[in-house]
């Protein structure tokens, strides 16, 4: 990783009708690991991701991955998000149904690379234990079966940056747990960083070295783990901060 | 009500107001259209009356059937077919119609439903020009379906009844059809008494149509009387 | 096919199939624009499409005639710069055949297009897709049933092409007379034989593609 920072962000973007948009004013960085964005629903956190991602135009400010403008509103810059190189695993996970497994992870790679035997495709499959499933059919997946593909799908482009949105949202406590560690172990692995939403206090803690806190469509703090000790406090009571691994690298 | 040939579109008309005037007369309602459309209708137990076509097939068609009267059939006048174009257009005849220029069509109807388009297969059948022209003639739905294709200059040229181009400024005669080729062109009614009317009264407006009282008026709108072209 | 009895089918499979091809590429377009677009005048751009399916087709015919016709600004221009003649050809019952397919293609493959998951395209945008193998990769695969239905839909819609056919292609036996003029004609003479022969293939044609079409719309709704 050079001097770049990772991600900074800093915008306003707008969506819905005309006479009542709703309005999302968002400001973050990240230099490297992960970006826990913190929030109620509804506070704005999807739709900042989206527009990192791309696939939102902002209506002002400007957004750099790795030290490269992506969008600049003065400059009338807006890179498209096939030519970002930034990942995105949406809130429902959204495998491509009329492909297998290999192929769900091998679909952005070039056509010569689309293979379940490529070492990209194999690596992944290896990595996030899904070689049993290699042929399978998504809808013949488990919940916690498809975010891993979904992520191995995300990675297997190498993105510069990683957006998670509400990924592990559907998935029973149990289970949540064990894919923390598979995310943590894999980001860490590929030294890829990113950004991930979240509404859930205990994965923001468990996951992120850095937290930005969003209320009604505008980030309002960012800052270090400790921003989510209120939240936190909330979910288990008194501040007893023993079980929650931070993860501090 | 009578069904008649679209051919008589424009004598029907005179001939029914001279009927009407007499004191004694029925209304008559006329519907146009392709002889056998209309033959179609009759069979198909339309309210018609009577009928009156420009080619006996039709008529002798519904005779056969029991659809019409065979005793009230009669030949009321005769016809020409004849070879039109746009004024203007190349000059051409029915011996010369195979050298139809390049990209122009001939304008006939449609020989199973159109008498004008059956007269004009049986003359180019005739003069042995049917089959080469395969593919460069149009079908026209009715005999005045035919013409407005010249009138509309879409055409080099079209067959239809000499009575059909009478008083037209924008279409000229190239050619008529004569000699022992040419057909001969008859308008034939018959009574088929399923409509409202009446027989009664539908023999006595046909009876009208064939009388001497109504040649001047078949006459004046260019008709042959039923005896001699 | 110099059969005259046969000629009216080979022509008519022709003139659907290449009104089809010539519909497909701007269908699947106009379908995508009007799914997955909202922009100034999009009503109207809608109005104008469904326009061929609610006219007579003599008033498509009509407007085909009077714009294409040999007196027509149009024809006369094609006819002018290029030697084109259009009217009274097989091309012409292309065309009026085209300007019925087309809305049929897009009307049906349109909600099909718009039921495509937003998620699903924005993965694939963000794996590295342009549009265009974003649409061959990821939207078509997904909504292919609804691609077929609408192709067999127009196809048929072409091949049953009458009213504007007849008065824009007009009847020309060995060079225009489609099945469905062959048809009328054929009734009109009183020829029943020569016009159930064509009738029995449109109607087992047709029968054919509505199963289809309703058999993949219902795989859709399943899912």
């Amino acid at each position: 990783m050079s001097e770049a920072l990772a991600l900074e962000a800093d915008f306003r973007v707008s969506v819905g009708a005309r006479s009542s948009p709703f309005e999302v004013t968002a400001k973050l960085s990240l230099d490297r690991g992960v970006l826990a964005v913190f929030g109620p629903s509804g506070s704005g956190k999807s739709l900042t991701l989206q527009v990192i991602a791309g696939l939102l135009r902002p209506q002002s400010g400007r957004i750099r991955v790795g030290g490269e403008p992506l969008s600049d509103s003065e400059a009338k810059l807006q890179v498209p998000p096939h030519r970002r190189r930034v990942g995105y695993v949406p809130q429902h996970h959204a495998l491509f149904p009329f492909c297998s497994v290999w192929r769900n992870v091998a679909f952005g790679l070039p056509r010569g690379e689309r293979r379940p035997d490529h070492p990209v495709v194999a690596g992944l499959l290896h990595e996030l234990g899904l070689e049993h499933l290699t042929h399978a059919m998504p809808e013949r997946l488990s919940g916690g079966e498809r975010q891993r593909v979904a992520l191995a799908r995300a990675l297997a482009v190498r993105p510069r940056l990683l957006l998670l949105d509400e990924p592990f949202n559907s998935i029973d406590l149990a289970g949540r747990r064990e894919l923390w560690g598979v995310l943590r172990a894999t980001l860490a692995r590929h030294q890829t960083p990113a950004v991930f939403v979240t509404h859930d206090p205990l994965e923001a803690a468990a996951l992120a070295e850095r937290v930005v806190l969003f209320e009604r469509g505008r980030s309002t703090r960012s800052g270090g783990p400790e921003l989510l000790e209120p939240a936190l406090e909330l979910v288990r009571g008194p501040p007893q901060s023993s079980g929650i691994d931070t993860h501090g690298s | 009500m009578v069904a008649a040939a679209a051919s008589l579109n424009q004598v029907l008309p005179a001939l029914v107001e001279q009927y009407r005037a007499r004191a004694d007369a029925p209304r008559v309602i006329v519907s146009y259209g392709p002889s056998g459309g209309l033959r179609q209708q009759v069979e198909g137990g339309a309210p018609i009356d009577a009928v009156l076509f420009a080619h006996a097939a039709p008529v002798d068609q519904l005779i056969g059937r029991g659809l019409a009267r065979a005793d009230s059939r009669a030949v009321v006048a005769t016809n020409q077919l004849v070879l039109v174009g746009p004024r203007g257009g190349p000059p051409l005849t029915w011996q010369t119609l195979t050298r139809l220029p390049e990209g122009e069509l001939l304008a006939v109807g449609d020989p199973g439903a159109v008498p004008a388009g059956h007269y004009a297969r049986q003359v180019l059948q005739r003069l042995g020009s049917w089959e080469a022209l395969q593919g460069r003639m149009i079908f026209g739905g009715d005999v005045s379906a035919t013409l407005a294709y010249v009138r509309r200059g879409e055409v080099a040229a079209a067959a239809v009844y000499q009575t059909d181009v009478r008083g037209l400024e924008d279409v000229v005669v190239l050619d008529v059809a004569r000699g022992e080729w040419a057909p001969r062109v008859e308008v034939v009614m018959a009574v088929t008494g399923q409509g409202p009317g009446g027989e009664g009264a539908a023999r006595k407006f046909l009876l009208f149509l064939a009388s001497p009282e109504a040649r001047p008026t078949w006459r004046r709108f260019g008709f042959g009387d039923p005896s001699h072209p | 096919m110099n059969d005259p009895v046969l000629f009216p089918i080979g022509l008519s499979l022709q003139v659907a199939t290449l009104a089809l091809a010539a519909v497909v590429v701007p269908g699947v377009a106009l379908a995508w624009l009007q799914a997955r677009r909202r922009y100034p005048g999009w009503s109207l751009v809608e109005g104008l499409i469904l326009l061929p399916m609610v006219l007579p087709p003599s008033v498509i015919g009509y407007f085909l005639v009077v714009g294409l016709g040999r007196n027509g600004a149009l024809g006369r221009l094609l006819e002018d710069t290029l030697g084109l003649r259009l009217i009274f050809t097989p091309a012409a019952a292309v065309l009026a055949s085209c300007v019925v397919a087309l809305p049929m293609l897009v009307k049906t493959l349109q909600p099909a297009l718009a039921q495509v998951p937003r998620e699903l395209e924005a993965a694939g945008r963000t794996l590295g897709l342009g549009p265009l193998a974003l649409f061959f990769r990821v939207t078509l695969p997904v909504a292919w049933r609804g691609l077929v239905a609408a192709l067999v839909l127009a196809f048929a819609r072409a091949l049953g092409e009458f009213g504007a056919t007849l008065m824009f292609a007009g009847n020309i036996p060995g060079r225009t007379n489609t099945m469905p003029l062959e048809i009328f004609s054929a009734y009109q003479a009183g020829d029943d034989g020569r016009a159930l022969l064509y009738v029995v293939t449109l109607t087992v044609a047709s029968l054919a593609v509505a199963l289809l079409a309703s058999v993949l719309s219902g795989y859709r709704e399943r899912r």
